[in-house]
């Protein structure tokens, strides 16, 4: 299976550079964004296959990035990070539309675990979508 | 001010000290979560690394070096924290007791800058050029200015300025000013409970504007001369 492709949106800085990398040598694509606007430039521009978002971040909180992402694409797999403080939030941001969430600090295994069914997701929401524009074809060709 | 003075202070008041303790408190513990988070994904990293240099991947000794500083300067933040958090749990020990005005202010800013930051706020403390020893309630003059701050950020806009200042006013008062954009006026329930707080200290509040800004002034007695 293709690597999966990784956006890690977190305002601290440390944090972006060691995860990313560690998520680089476990096998994914990994491209980073320090805040929510640079983070919506990105999904915008680019598919991916799961996003992980910090919810405690200045400026745009990670509450807002998430909401305006699934405005830009509905179907984005966003997997939300938090301090145990925000565990709250983690809930109220599942209600929001994101797919998963997971403590701060995030073991390897979990967070392995819940990028590749992100991943496994997307492409079936890929597949099924296709699977429909392909049945809508064949219905107005009459075959 | 004496301790008989803060004892006699109402239970209202006294569920806003909890309230900005627990505030306090959480929002360090947040802090501290960073940091670990930190320090536990370098040691993933080296594990990582590890794994792959059992498996003839090259291990670079500038990256041990880089993960080792990192693993380094976030205990060093973490120290820090928990000293200041230290400090300000045992400002609570006397109601009343000496200490260095600046001190204190200092710690408090260092604690609840994330506050601002999270806003986008930038908070500049001023200090004053010399000690300022005085005798009265840390954890209130703490409370205070806290909640004022707390007030100011609910309504500020990304990138204001917070400016808050120490100096002596007179023989026995120190002045503490918080200035600020103006963006509305605190709700009188709320300039009627920091004054009451300073007003367990024997001090006063003044709120006023000046053109666009807003100042918070705050004078209390029990400056050693």
């Amino acid at each position: 299976m293709a690597k999966a492709v990784v956006l890690l949106v977190d305002d601290e800085q440390e944090f972006r550079e060691v995860l990313s990398r560690r998520m680089e040598i476990w096998g994914f694509k990994v491209d980073t964004a320090p805040g929510g606007k640079e983070a919506l430039k990105k999904v915008a521009g680019k598919t991916y296959d799961a996003v992980i978002l910090d919810l405690a971040m200045p400026e745009m909180g990670g509450i807002e990035t998430l909401k305006r992402m699934l405005e830009i694409r509905p179907e984005l797999q966003i997997i939300v990070l938090t301090g145990h403080a925000t565990v709250q939030d983690g809930v109220e941001a599942m209600k929001l539309g994101a797919v998963d969430f997971i403590e701060k600090p995030a073991e390897k295994e979990k967070l392995v675990a819940k990028i590749e069914q992100a991943r496994d997701r997307r492409q079936e929401l890929f597949e099924n979508q296709l699977d429909e524009k392909i049945s809508d074809i064949m219905k107005k060709k009459g075959w | 001010m004496t301790p008989d003075d803060n004892n006699g202070r109402s239970q209202k008041l006294k569920n806003g000290d909890l309230a900005f303790f627990g505030a306090l408190t959480a929002s360090v513990s947040h802090e501290l979560n960073n940091i670990i988070s930190i320090i536990d994904q370098s040691a993933g990293l080296l594990t990582d690394l590890l794994a792959g240099a059992q498996s003839g991947r090259p291990l670079s000794p500038e990256q041990l070096e880089r993960i080792a500083d990192r693993i380094k300067y976030q205990t060093g933040r973490g120290v820090d924290f928990i000293r200041r958090l230290n400090a300000f749990a045992h400002s609570t020990d006397e109601p009343v007791r000496e200490f260095e005005l600046n001190q204190l202010v200092e710690n408090l800013a260092a604690l609840t800058v994330r506050f601002a930051s999270l806003k986008g706020v930038n908070l500049k403390v001023t200090y004053s050029d010399q000690p300022l020893n005085i005798i009265t309630s840390p954890f209130l003059i703490q409370q205070v200015l806290y909640l004022i701050i707390k007030n100011i950020l609910d309504r500020a806009l990304k990138n204001d300025d917070i400016a808050l200042s120490i100096e002596r006013h007179d023989r026995t008062h120190a002045r503490l000013v918080v200035t600020s954009m103006a963006r509305g006026e605190p709700e009188p329930q709320k300039a009627a409970e920091w004054k009451a707080l300073v007003g367990i200290m024997k001090g006063e509040v003044f709120i006023s504007t000046q053109g666009e800004k807003i100042i918070f002034e705050i004078l209390v007695p029990g400056v050693r001369t």
